[in-house]
C-alpha cells in the first residue's frame, strides 16, 4: 500500500488504483478498495455496491458524465497526465460547488508539491505525489498563500468580503 | 492610483518567497528543466537567445516616480542599464542574471510590483487605455475593473495551467484604445438606457498566427457580475479548450469552431450557477477599489490664457511646435494636457529607455505630472495631468535627456518586438528594420504632413509586434534560410477592428524602406484632404498600392 497526503498528513492508502482503462482485470470486480475507470466501473455498475464505491476521471472525461452516480461514490480520483494540464482543477470545483459532492476527491498522476495549495484550494482533499516528490517538503507546501482573493471551494468567500 | 494594503502586499511578498524555494530547489537539481519552467514562466522569466528575460508587470499600464526609480535602479544593477516597454503595458530586463531574479522581484515588491503571470499558460496582466481617466472621450474610468481583474487573476487557483495564455483588455471611452477585439476576452464599459453601468463583454479575439476579431457574448453584464462572468467564460475555456496543439489552444479557436452562440450557452449555464454567489463583488468592493482612483486635485485654470501663453511659446520655437502637435492630447480638465514621451528614435531599439532617463522622468512626473506615469501599448510613456503652461518647460527637460521625439501616432512610432537580435523564435530580425525605415523618415515636417499612421512590425508569425492590425504591418518570414519581410495594408486596432491584407512577395531587409515609401507616395497621390492612411487606403483599395509597388 502506497501513502497518500490527507488532512496535512502523510497517511496509508488502502485503496489500489486501476490504470487500465481498456479491460478490467475480474478481480477488481468485487474489491471495494478499487479505484476503477469510470468507463469500466460503469459497465459494471450493477455487480458493485450501491455506495461506496471509488473511480477515477481522466482529463478528458468531464465530471458531467457522473454527476447521476455521485450518490455511489466516496471518493473520485482526477487524474493529471501531465501537471501542466490543468482541467482537473476545474473538474474538482464543478464537482464541489455545481454538483455539490461531499466525499473526497483525490489528484492522482502528475502531482507536484508546487501545485498543492492550489488543488486544495478547488476542492480536492487527497493526494497521491507522484513517486518521485519529498512527501516532508510537500507538507509544507498546503498554504504557500494564506489570503489568497478569489472566491473557490476553500475559501468559498472572496477577501474582498472580509474587508 | 490603486495603493496595496495589507493582503494585496503579503501575497506579492509570499510569492517572492515561494519563487526563492523554488529557485533553490531548482538548482539544487530537485525540480527539472520541465517543472521549473512552468513555475518561473508564471514569473515572467523567459529564457532568450541569449540570456533569461523578466518580464515585470505593470498592471494596466499605470506606474508611480517611485516605481519607474526602482525600476531604473534594477536596470542599473542587475542588467545593463537600460530597460524595454512592450506592447502590453509591461517592461522587460533583457540580461538578469538567474540567481539574482528572487532578489529582483523582493526589490519590484517593495514598492508594489510584480512580475505574477506575466507569462505562461495563465491569466495574463489586464491593460487598458493609456489615458485612462483623462480622456476626453472617456464614459468611464476602466482602472478600478482593471485592478478588479487583477486582484481576481492573481494565482486563480483553477487558471493556471490553461490550456494557453489568456489576455483581457478593458476599455471605457469611445475610441478603442485597448485593442479590445482583439483579445482573448474584451470588456467595454458601458450604461445601458437606465443609466446603469456594466459591460459588453467580447470574446475570442487575438492576433498570432491566426489572427481573429472577437464576437460579442453579451450587449450588457450588470457590473456586479464582472468575476463570476469571468469565472465562467474561463471555466468553459479551461475545460474544453484544446490542449493537443500548441496553436489551436488560443480561446479564440475554440469559440470559432463551437461557434459563439454554443459558446455562450455553455458560458450561461456556468454563469446561472455563479450568480448571486458570495463571489458577486459587493457594492462596498467597487467603491473601495474606485475610490483609489479619483481624480487628482486639480487646480482651476483657466484654458484661453493657457492657450494663449502656450502659442506665443509654440511661435518661437518651431520643434517645440511639433511637438506640441503630435505628442500632447487633449485633457478633459481645462488647462491640461497629457503627454506622449515617445520611445522611438532612431538609434534606440522601440521601446527601451536609460536607466538615467527612468530616473529623470521620475522627477519629471513628480514635478509635472502628480508623480504617475503610464505606459502605452504602443512602447510609449505617458505623462497624463500636465498643466499647458508647464507643456514647454517639460519639453525642455525631455530634450535634454533625449527624449523629444516628436513622432507619436506618426509613421516612426512603430510597434516593433524584439524580434532575431532577442527572440529565438524569430525569422527575422525586426530591430534593424525599424531603425532603417527611422533613418530614412528623420523629416519631422513630411512625417506631420502624412498624419496618424500605424507602422507595426513582428520577426515571426507569433505577432508580437501586432503586424496584423497596423495599417502598415511587417512580417518576418523566412525563406529557404534567409530573412524576408511580408508587407500588409489596412489592419486597424479601432473597435471591431480591422485585419491587414498582405500585398504580395515578400521583400529582402534592405529593400522595406523603399517599399513604405512607395506606399506613402500612393497615399499622397490619392489623399483627400484631412483623410488619414487608412481612409485613404479603405477608400481605394490595395490595388493603386500593388501596382506602384511591384510595378
Ligand atoms: C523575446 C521573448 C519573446 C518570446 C519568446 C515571445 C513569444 C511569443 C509567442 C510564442 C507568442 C504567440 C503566442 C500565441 O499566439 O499563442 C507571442 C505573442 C505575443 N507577444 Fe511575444 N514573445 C517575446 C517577446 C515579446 C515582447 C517584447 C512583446 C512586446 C513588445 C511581446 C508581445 C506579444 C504580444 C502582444 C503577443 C500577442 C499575440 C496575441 O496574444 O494575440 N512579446 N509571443
Ligand atoms: S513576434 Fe516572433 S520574433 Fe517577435 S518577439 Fe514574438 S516570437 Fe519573437
Amino acid at each position: 500500500m502506497d501513502k497518500v497526503i490527507e488532512n496535512g498528513q502523510l497517511v496509508q492508502d488502502k485503496y489500489t488504483f486501476v490504470a487500465d482503462k481498456e479491460t478490467l482485470d475480474p478481480k477488481y470486480i468485487d474489491d471495494a478498495n478499487a479505484i476503477l475507470p469510470w468507463g469500466l466501473y460503469q459497465g459494471i455498475k450493477d455487480q458493485r455496491p450501491a455506495i461506496g464505491n471509488a473511480v477515477w476521471l481522466d482529463s478528458d472525461e468531464l465530471p458531467d458524465a457522473i454527476k447521476d452516480d455521485l450518490s455511489s461514490f466516496s471518493l473520485i480520483a482526477i487524474n493529471f497526465p501531465a501537471f501542466t494540464d490543468g482541467r482537473g482543477y476545474s473538474f474538482a470545483y464543478r464537482l464541489r460547488h455545481t454538483f455539490g459532492y461531499k466525499g473526497k476527491i483525490r489528484a492522482v498522476g502528475d502531482v507536484l508539491i508546487d501545485q498543492l495549495s492550489a488543488f486544495k484550494r478547488v476542492g480536492f482533499d487527497s493526494f497521491a505525489l507522484r513517486d518521485d516528490q519529498d512527501s516532508d517538503e510537500a507538507l509544507k507546501h498546503f498554504s504557500d498563500f494564506k489570503d489568497p482573493y478569489q472566491a473557490s471551494i476553500e475559501p468559498a468567500e472572496p477577501l474582498f468580503r472580509k474587508l | 492610483m490603486y495603493i496595496y494594503n495589507n493582503y494585496d502586499q503579503q501575497i506579492v511578498d509570499e510569492r517572492v518567497v515561494q519563487y526563492r524555494d523554488q529557485l533553490g530547489r531548482y538548482m539544487d537539481g530537485k525540480l527539472s528543466d520541465a517543472e521549473f519552467l512552468p513555475l518561473r514562466l508564471q514569473n515572467g522569466l523567459y529564457i532568450q537567445r541569449l540570456a533569461p528575460m523578466l518580464r515585470v508587470a505593470i498592471p494596466y499600464g499605470l506606474f508611480s516616480s517611485e516605481q519607474l526609480r526602482t525600476l531604473a535602479k534594477i536596470s542599473r544593477d542587475y542588467d545593463k542599464g537600460y530597460a524595454h516597454f512592450s506592447t502590453r503595458q509591461n517592461v522587460q530586463f533583457n540580461w538578469p542574471a538567474l540567481e539574482d531574479t528572487p532578489d529582483i522581484l523582493a526589490e519590484l515588491a517593495k514598492v508594489q510590483m510584480h512580475a505574477i503571470q506575466t507569462s505562461g499558460n495563465c491569466i495574463r496582466n489586464t491593460t487598458t487605455d493609456q489615458f485612462a481617466g483623462v480622456a476626453a472621450d472617456e464614459y468611464i474610468d476602466p482602472r478600478p475593473y482593471c485592478e478588479l481583474i487583477r486582484q481576481w487573476s492573481t494565482f486563480h487557483p483553477e487558471f493556471a495551467f490553461l490550456p494557453r495564455k489568456f489576455k483581457i483588455a478593458v476599455c471605457g471611452s469611445e475610441k478603442d484604445r485597448a485593442a479590445t477585439y482583439m483579445h482573448d476576452i474584451g470588456v467595454e464599459i458601458v450604461k445601458n438606457d437606465k443609466g446603469e453601468v456594466g459591460y459588453k463583454v467580447i470574446v475570442g479575439g487575438g492576433l498570432g498566427r491566426t489572427p481573429v476579431i472577437g464576437s460579442v457574448i453579451t450587449e450588457f453584464l450588470p457590473e456586479e457580475d464582472l468575476l463570476t462572468y469571468l469565472d465562467a467564460i474561463l471555466r468553459v475555456y479551461n475545460q474544453l479548450g484544446r490542449r493537443d496543439n500548441k496553436y489551436k489552444a488560443r480561446i479564440k479557436i475554440l469559440v470559432r469552431s463551437m461557434g459563439i452562440e454554443a459558446f455562450r450557452e455553455q458560458v450561461d449555464e456556468h454563469f446561472a450557477g455563479l450568480k448571486g454567489t458570495e463571489a458577486t463583488l459587493t457594492s462596498k468592493e467597487l467603491e473601495r477599489v474606485k475610490s483609489c482612483f479619483t481624480m487628482p486635485d486639480y487646480p482651476s485654470l483657466d484654458d484661453n490664457d493657457a492657450e494663449l501663453t502656450l502659442k506665443a511659446e509654440v511661435g518661437k520655437d518651431a520643434a517645440f511646435a511639433r511637438w506640441v502637435k503630435t505628442n500632447t492630447h487633449p485633457h478633459k480638465v481645462a488647462g491640461f494636457a497629457s503627454v506622449t514621451i515617445s520611445l522611438k528614435k532612431q538609434g534606440t531599439a522601440p521601446g527601451d529607455i536609460y536607466d538615467d532617463q527612468m530616473d529623470t522622468l521620475a522627477d519629471l512626473a513628480d514635478q509635472y505630472s502628480f508623480g504617475e506615469i503610464r505606459a502605452s501599448h504602443q512602447q510609449n510613456l505617458i505623462l497624463a495631468d500636465v498643466k499647458k503652461t508647464e507643456l514647454y518647460a517639460l519639453y525642455q527637460a525631455l530634450k535634454a535627456i533625449g527624449l523629444d521625439s516628436a513622432n507619436a501616432g506618426t509613421l516612426t512610432d512603430m510597434i516593433c518586438c524584439p524580434g532575431g537580435d532577442f527572440c529565438a523564435l524569430a525569422n527575422a530580425k525586426s530591430i534593424p528594420v525599424a531603425d532603417a525605415i527611422m533613418e530614412k523618415f528623420d523629416d519631422l515636417d513630411y512625417l506631420h504632413d502624412l498624419g496618424e499612421i500605424e507602422l507595426n512590425i513582428s520577426g515571426c508569425m507569433n505577432a508580437c509586434g501586432h503586424h496584423h492590425i497596423g495599417n502598415i504591418g511587417i512580417l518576418g518570414v523566412d525563406k529557404k534560410g534567409k530573412e524576408f519581410f511580408q508587407v500588409s495594408l489596412g489592419g486597424s486596432q479601432e473597435k471591431a477592428g480591422s485585419l491587414a491584407k498582405i500585398l504580395g512577395p515578400a521583400f529582402a531587409a534592405e529593400e522595406i524602406p523603399n517599399v513604405i515609401e512607395k506606399i506613402l507616395q500612393v497615399f499622397v497621390a490619392n489623399r483627400q484632404p484631412d483623410e488619414k492612411f487608412l481612409e485613404t487606403y479603405r477608400r481605394i483599395g490595395i490595388d493603386p498600392f500593388k501596382e506602384t509597388v511591384y510595378g
